[in-house]
């Protein structure tokens, strides 16, 4: 039990000292972050939206295979990455093995189901009169989806909130297609994992709570931007 | 002068039935036409349909003579439609009632606009700074409308618009949208179930029944289905035990109709007549109509029949007494299933 008290002393120790190992590990995780959520909420919402609000022959096979994906594990989607941006594979031109980049692309597919589906139930559950509402205002096509994009924000927000979670949690694709490599694509969690084999429970224990507190921000936010909508 | 919308073989199908088959129908400038019908007539669809919010499965819509589609960018900022339960977007009242006037580009004077459709509709203009879920049923309506008459269309359409508000927002509902046609010329449609509401309001009343237009008023409509005697006469028994005879239906199931102007209030059956002992239960006086009309109950039934002035000086039908109608089974006329 000492050993884990003297951790979360020691992990404060690191964070308020400013350990540039720490922070290295923290940057690399909102870059990989930042970009493969960017990407997700771009691809994800539109198809999302066209989920939930058309109605075509196939649609329920289409809902089944999105919600499948939900469960991908993530070293599942770390090998099929890891083959295709390797120097064997056919992106493998592109030099995206072990960067943030491929990191980002691994976890825009983690991401990219939970979008589309928490997006399309959003949009599902919005009032059948909406349409002919905005019809009848003189809406053109771009202005519905825009409108019932807005109308769906809180359930849209759930989704973007879920899949950051996911993406912000997730070890398997950082570590096969990054590579864990210090100071350049080392994340959070792959730190953790390491610090952790390495009997380093200070430095894992200092990672650990900086992912509560961005879990913290994500819950604050959702709760203060659910107060709004 | 074209007729500003006018339907043109129209079908619509849901799920593999016809819901609305029109092969005419025009709506003139500047009128106030009403819709009336039974739960299910198409009278919502025929709605969707005129305001371009559905397309229907064949057949031609026109405004001023052109064909039209949903979608259509001029059409579209000339008709309007108040849905039976409007929507109000998740935002400010101010926001809803501005929301077409964005989408059209209008920059500017949103805020004189709003106010000005607010006291449209009876609304005091601070309510503007409300949100959807701060309101009433009867006040989301009058904003729900506000939001539409802020865009003065040409054409306004409205499904049941006091189906499900109190008489206060009822009543301003219906000055607005009379001021609104007074103002900007506003043609008016009206579906509703309020049969004398839409007598007061509207100058045409169109009557739909299975998706058709019908030719005559839906009063005195009977329900199948039909039971046959020993003798092959068709008939149903009403609550008092009384009998109706009828033609032969085109389906035990058919639904009959008979026009008021053919129900004669007499003392005794002549020739092949047919007689109907009921209480009258009201004397109404109707613009559409140059007769009174008496409404009879007959055990669960009410019959509407027509009578010249004159015969009401004697206080035979006044509201309470015994009367025989008559009828001839010929004059019975069956409606479309």
């Amino acid at each position: 039990m000492d050993f884990i008290l003297e951790g979360i002393a020691k992990a404060f120790v690191l964070l308020l000292q400013g350990d540039p190992e720490t922070y290295s590990a923290v940057w690399a995780t909102v870059q990989a972050a930042s970009m493969s959520m960017t990407a997700s909420l771009l691809v994800g919402i539109p198809l999302g939206y066209l989920l939930g609000y058309l109605n075509f022959p196939g649609k329920k096979g289409v809902r089944t295979v999105v919600d499948t994906l939900l469960s991908l594990p993530t070293v599942f989607i770390g090998l099929i990455v890891y083959a295709f941006i390797s120097n064997r594979g056919p992106l493998g031109e592109f030099g995206l093995l072990f960067t943030l980049t491929g990191i980002a692309i691994g976890q825009t597919i983690l991401a990219l189901p939970v979008v589309i589906a928490l997006t399309a139930t959003a949009v599902e559950s919005l009032d059948r009169s909406l349409r002919p509402t905005l019809i009848s205002l003189g809406a053109t096509r771009m202005q519905i989806f825009l409108t019932s994009v807005r109308e769906a924000r809180l359930g849209i927000l759930i989704a973007a909130i879920t899949a950051s979670a996911r993406v912000l949690t997730e070890v398997g694709i950082s570590m096969m297609v990054g590579g864990n490599i210090k100071w350049h694509t080392r994340t959070i969690t792959t730190a953790i994992a390491l610090e952790t084999n390495k009997g380093e429970f200070a430095t894992g224990i200092a990672l650990g709570l900086v992912l509560l507190a961005i879990a913290f921000v994500i819950s604050f936010s959702l709760s203060f931007l659910r107060r709004r909508a | 002068m074209w007729p500003l919308l006018r339907l043109r073989n129209v079908r619509h199908n849901y799920n593999g039935r016809t819901v609305l088959d029109i092969a005419e129908l025009s709506v003139s400038a500047g009128t106030i036409t009403g819709l009336a019908g039974p739960n299910g007539s198409g009278k919502s669809t025929l709605l969707k349909i005129l305001s371009l919010a559905a397309r229907c499965t064949s057949g031609t819509v026109y405004l001023r003579n052109r064909p039209v589609l949903p979608f259509d960018p001029e059409a579209h900022r000339r008709i309007s439609l108040l849905p039976q339960e409007a929507y109000l977007l998740r935002r400010t009242v101010f926001d809803n009632i501005s929301y077409g006037l964005k989408i059209r580009g209008q920059k500017n004077q949103f805020r004189d606009s709003v106010a000005a459709a607010l006291e449209l509709v009876g609304l005091d203009p601070s309510f503007a700074g409300r949100f959807w879920n701060q309101l009433s049923g009867g006040e989301a309506q009058r904003v729900a409308l506000a939001a539409r008459l802020a865009l003065k269309p040409d054409c306004l359409l409205l499904d049941e618009p006091t189906a499900s508000v109190d008489m206060e927002s009822a009543r301003c509902i219906r000055r607005a949208i009379l001021l609104a046609r007074r103002e900007w010329g506003t043609t008016l449609i009206i579906a509703s179930h309020n049969q004398s509401w839409l007598d007061d309001l509207c100058d045409t009343i169109i009557y739909l029944y299975n998706g058709r237009i019908l030719e005559c008023s839906l009063e005195n409509v009977l329900l199948g289905p039909w039971l046959q005697n020993n003798r092959r006469e068709f008939y149903k028994e009403l609550a008092d035990g009384q009998f109706i005879h009828v033609p032969p239906p085109p389906h035990p199931d058919s639904s009959a109709v008979i026009a008021s102007a053919v129900l004669k209030l007499s003392g005794a059956p002549s020739g092949s007549s047919r007689t109907l002992t009921g209480t009258v239960s009201g004397i109404f006086f109707d613009k559409h109509f140059t007769e009174p009309r008496i409404h009879i109950v007959c055990g669960d039934h009410r019959f509407v029949a027509c009578v010249p002035d004159m015969n009401l000086n004697g206080g035979d039908l006044l509201p309470g007494r015994t009367v025989t109608l008559s009828y001839q089974p010929e004059d019975i006329s069956w409606l479309e299933k």
